[in-house]
């Protein structure tokens, strides 16, 4: 055997993840409600994505149609200044996705650095930060984003970053515990036999391990996100866009619900916001069966 | 005790005489139905020979079988197919003897005991097979009854303590109560104060101080004492059989001791028969009186221990056997070697000896054949094509407790 | 001779706060020698783990001096405890959980070739853990070098859990009841490759085990250290403590452990103690710990008097009465 026959031998990680993919794929598809909620929060991103090309918002009002029942021109009707309802459904969630997923991430990433870091270091360190999301959790969240957003103009880039701040401590206090459990087992203590990097501890050894348990902390943060988002937008404090919070918010304010053909206009975007939730519960709880090591067969490989 | 003469007698008697090489791996279930139709068969004729009375005078002789284990298969269904976890097992359980079965990690020895209540876990399918239990009345096919009549003959007629068991102690409920809980579910209507006399005896017969452990919660108990307060609660309905899992694996060596030594009184004053599921081969040579030896869901060897221990007859017992460091028996440590490579994945089919790939004794025949588990002896079955050629580890006769 | 590595005198450690406090480790003394085998016996409890940690570097200790290379390891400059990081290396006993699931076997053993830099780029690496992985017996070797823990059985994860250990050419390595959870078979071809290691390399080893049977195999040639409660009570080499014990409590474990010989096993001469529950580290009994248990114990001498470790030469014995 030459030794570069056997150079192109050695299969790097990709591999073990491609074939732990597949396994989670598997444990996934073999819930159905999962797999459903998947397909649903598939079909809800494909809508969002496309929606600007396929259902263009119009946003002249035509007074000529006003509060007018669902037909054939307007699948769910049409709102208080006559405008297409499934058009403002259809680009109302991308926004609030979007922002999902970047609160989602920059939280994420909060809770693996400072989760990871801070029983590793251990000591004072990891003390006084416990303490500090102890104190960070008596916050309450909502009434200080009402607050804050009272008192500022927030971008959505500003929203998002608060939000993720504001849920640092729960998070961290998750990881940190997922840490401390990883950290008794015996391959980090060969790990610190041999003096490796933390880098290398991080994100080599401990991130790796945490992967099915990060990416049930992501939809959970993501269903906070939205529904930060939404009561926000519903109480009028973020900035007018079209948006399945906002169409609620006027929705309530133009009295749609005294108005029996207007009954979509305030359904709509509920129903929207309440299926976006329930694919991330229902992926939520296919995660969850991928954490289940009954359900995990890796050692049968 | 075995020589060498009586092996072939026994080996040439008719009755006994079956052909390893036209015992052809089963391939579909019906076929697998017509060879257990044929071992029954067999085996009964096996029996009829032995009560015939031409035989040298051996106690053994007059054993009675209380369960009968026939052509067992058990697979589990798992995401990359069937995994045979018994493989056609067939042995039985005589009355009043200690049975050790004894393998490595993954050689379905667990299923197996699991079988024997029908305790397997939901993915266990049993293929075909069956466990003939001689209860009290009629025989049982263990297999063929419902959860209510298996309920029953659980703890009452066959009582079964898991490995690592101590856990099965409600924390909240103080032991007093496991022992009438136990028995109530079995008998009704016996009043506490008779449960807890026979509590009470057991326990003490177990050394323990019966007035402070039944009053006492379960952590508040040592995992020794732990151990043996379960060791007494499984025999407080009096069973038939008592399977012990791996009895003494998490304990240290002087509450193994003092474990082990009880366990020799409890079976020397009570009518009993004992298994003993164990990778540890001392163990099963201090209790038991007969061994299997189980390597990938079969029982490749059963006899009894001295001839196990000093003659065996299949490889992988030789292998174990001689795997085994010792510190009074075996002084000159020379000699002791691993077995290499390791055992079959037990998804895939095996057309050959199991074992072959590890086998020093392997000839050709074992890489197209399986060999089936024939009488050698007196008791001594083994299922091997060249057992014959497998070398003592010593004469059992010459063994002194020699320094 | 060869020179002494490990010098530990009167070494103690206790968990817990101040006025809970445990010993684990109550005054141990030992050397090791550079190329020596010292096999550590107890039941659990004994604190022989902690003793492997302590000597490992991953627990400190509260009293007592612990040299290596003649030097005190808690009052290590950053730099020197580095060293001691290479120098030190301990196999875990569970071969399951002492490797990554997420990594390969080259993940693996190159992680600490690359972080030391005993290897400039991945050829030398791959040569490197070829030669690891060779010495470690397992070959072929790009048969191994590209499979994760879960596809190797758990004699081949010890395996490379022994060769990730030999990564940073060490001299000592502690070695943690590392066939406990080996299957049977396997064993004395796992115990026998630490042998020839030894041979090679000329490394010394700490062998932690509760299996007097395995200490005796393993340990033929060096020495047996029998622990109890945290303390040494025989040390001695191996055919001298097996054939020759005098400690009551050796006495026990010898007589108590079954063996794989049916007649041997039934007949062996039993050793008995008093009582068989030991002792909570939380209550030590004065003077000699053993007394609880010991059927020789004589008042007032061993329930007052401290023991030390006494002898004449390699054997030694904490006994009043031997």
């Amino acid at each position: 055997m030459t030794k570069t026959n056997q150079e192109s031998k050695i299969l790097t990680g990709k591999d073990y993840w491609l074939k732990k993919l597949k396994n989670a794929f598997r444990v996934i598809t073999s819930d159905k409600i999962g797999l459903i909620g998947f397909f649903l929060l598939l079909i809800i991103i494909v809508i969002s994505l496309l929606a600007p090309y396929v259902f263009p918002l119009d946003t002249r009002s035509d007074p000529t149609k006003i509060f007018q029942p669902p037909s054939e021109d307007h699948l769910l009707g049409t709102d208080h200044m006559g405008r297409d309802i499934w058009a403002q459904i259809a680009n109302g969630g991308r926004n609030l996705l979007l922002l999902a997923v970047i609160t989602a991430v920059i939280s994420i990433l909060i809770g693996i650095v400072l989760g990871t870091i801070s029983p590793l270091i251990g000591g004072k360190f990891d003390e006084v930060l416990l303490f500090l999301a102890d104190v960070w959790l008596t916050i309450p969240r909502f009434p200080l984003l009402v607050v804050l957003s009272g008192f500022f103009r927030l971008s959505s880039l500003v929203l998002a970053l608060i939000l993720a701040i504001l849920s640092w401590a729960g998070l961290y206090r998750n990881i940190r515990s997922e840490v401390l459990s990883l950290k008794e087992r015996d391959y980090l203590e060969a790990a610190e036999m041999l003096d490796l990097s933390m880098f290398h501890l991080i994100f080599k050894e401990i991130t790796p391990n945490m992967m099915s348990f990060i990416s049930l902390n992501f939809t959970l943060m993501m269903r906070h996100a939205i529904y930060a988002q939404v009561g926000l937008f519903f109480l009028g404090l973020l900035p007018m866009e079209v948006n399945w919070g906002v169409m609620l918010n006027i929705a309530w304010a133009q009295g749609a619900i005294y108005h029996p053909d207007a009954t979509m206009f305030i359904l709509a975007p509920a129903m929207a916001i309440s299926l976006l939730i329930l694919s991330l519960v229902w992926i939520n709880r296919a995660l969850e069966n991928l954490f289940n090591p009954a359900l995990r067969t890796d050692k049968s490989d | 005790m075995t020589d060498k003469n009586s092996n072939t007698n026994y080996y040439s008697r008719p009755g006994n005489n079956r052909d390893p090489i036209n015992n052809d791996r089963p391939d579909t279930a019906d076929e697998i139905k017509e060879q257990t139709e044929a071992q029954k068969v067999k085996s009964e004729s096996a029996v009829a020979d032995l009560d015939g009375g031409d035989l040298k005078i051996n106690p053994k002789t007059n054993r009675n079988k209380l369960m009968e284990v026939k052509n067992l298969h058990i697979a589990y269904n798992t995401d990359r197919g069937k995994l045979h976890a018994v493989n056609g097992v067939d042995f039985s359980i005589y009355n009043n003897e200690t049975t050790a079965v004894i393998g490595e990690s993954g050689c379905g020895k667990t299923t197996l005991c699991l079988a024997l209540l029908k305790l397997t876990e939901k993915n266990a399918r049993y293929l075909s097979g069956e466990i003939i239990y001689q209860g009290d009345e009629q025989e049982k096919n263990i297999l063929k009854l419902d959860e209510g009549e298996l309920r029953k003959l659980r703890w009452s007629d066959i009582s079964l303590v898991f490995q690592a068991s101590q856990s099965v102690f409600n924390p909240v409920i103080k032991i007093k109560e496991h022992f009438i809980d136990t028995v109530r579910a079995h008998q009704r209507g016996l009043s506490a104060k008779k449960i807890l006399k026979r509590a009470r005896n057991l326990l003490e017969q177990m050394q323990l101080d019966a007035d402070r452990v039944l009053s006492s919660y379960a952590h508040e108990l040592s995992g020794g004492m732990k151990q043996r307060t379960l060791i007494a609660l499984s025999f407080i309905l009096e069973p038939k059989i008592v399977i012990f899992d791996e009895p003494t694996t998490a304990l240290d060596v002087l509450t193994q001791r003092k474990i082990l030594d009880l366990l020799k009184t409890i079976k020397e004053k009570n009518d009993f028969s004992l298994i003993i599921i164990t990778h540890d081969l001392a163990i099963s040579a201090e209790l038991a009186d007969n061994v299997a030896t189980m390597y990938a869901g079969k029982i490749v060897e059963y006899g009894p221990v001295e001839s196990i221990y000093y003659q065996p007859r299949h490889p992988y017992s030789y292998g174990l056997i001689k795997a085994v460091p010792k510190i009074v028996a075996g002084k000159g440590e020379e000699g002791l070697t691993s077995i290499t490579g390791k055992p079959p994945d037990l998804i895939e089919i095996q057309e050959q000896c199991s074992f072959a790939p590890r086998c020093d004794f392997a000839s050709s025949k074992c890489y197209n054949t399986i060999p089936s588990l024939n009488n050698i002896a007196e008791g001594h079955q083994v299922a091997c094509f060249n057992y014959q050629e497998v070398p003592s580890i010593k004469d059992g006769s010459h063994v002194q407790n020699s320094d | 001779m060869s020179r002494t590595l490990i010098e530990v005198k009167d070494i103690s450690k206790s968990f817990g706060e101040k006025n809970k406090k445990v010993p684990v480790l109550r005054g141990l003394t030992f050397n090791i020698k550079a190329d020596e085998i010292l096999c550590v016996v107890g039941e659990s409890g004994c604190g022989k783990t902690t003793l492997g940690k302590v000597l490992a570097g991953l627990e400190g200790y509260n009293g007592g001096s612990y040299l290596h290379e003649k030097k005190e390891v808690n009052k290590l400059s950053k730099k020197d405890f580095k060293l001691f990081r290479r120098r030190v290396q301990m196999i875990h006993q569970d071969p399951f959980a002492s490797l990554n699931p997420t990594q390969n076997v080259f993940t693996i053993l190159s992680a600490p070739l690359y972080r030391h830099k005993i290897v400039k780029g991945y050829q030398q690496a791959v040569d490197k853990v070829n030669s690891l992985l060779d010495l470690v017996g397992l070959t072929p070797v790009q048969d191994f070098i590209d499979k994760f823990p879960h596809q190797l059985s758990g004699g081949q994860r010890q395996r490379i859990s022994i060769a990730r250990s030999l990564t940073l050419e060490p001299a000592f390595l502690i070695v943690d009841e590392a066939v406990s959870m080996i299957d049977t078979s396997l064993r004395i071809s796992i115990l026998n490759n630490l042998l020839e290691i030894q041979n090679k390399l000329k490394v010394a080893y700490f062998f932690i085990t509760h299996d007097l049977a395995v200490a005796n195999y393993f340990a033929q040639k060096g020495r047996i250290a029998v622990m109890y409660l945290g303390k040494i009570v025989e040390i001695a080499p191996t055919e001298e403590i097996i054939g020759n014990p005098r400690h009551p409590y050796t006495r026990a474990l010898i007589g108590a452990i079954p063996e794989a010989d049916p007649e041997v096993t039934r007949q062996k001469e039993r050793f008995k103690l008093k009582d068989s529950e030991v002792p909570s580290l939380q209550n030590i009994p004065g003077g000699c710990a053993f007394h609880t248990r010991c059927p020789w114990a004589e008042k007032p001498i061993c329930y007052e008097k401290e023991v030390r470790l006494t002898g004449s030469g390699q054997h030694k014995t904490a006994c009043h009465l031997v």
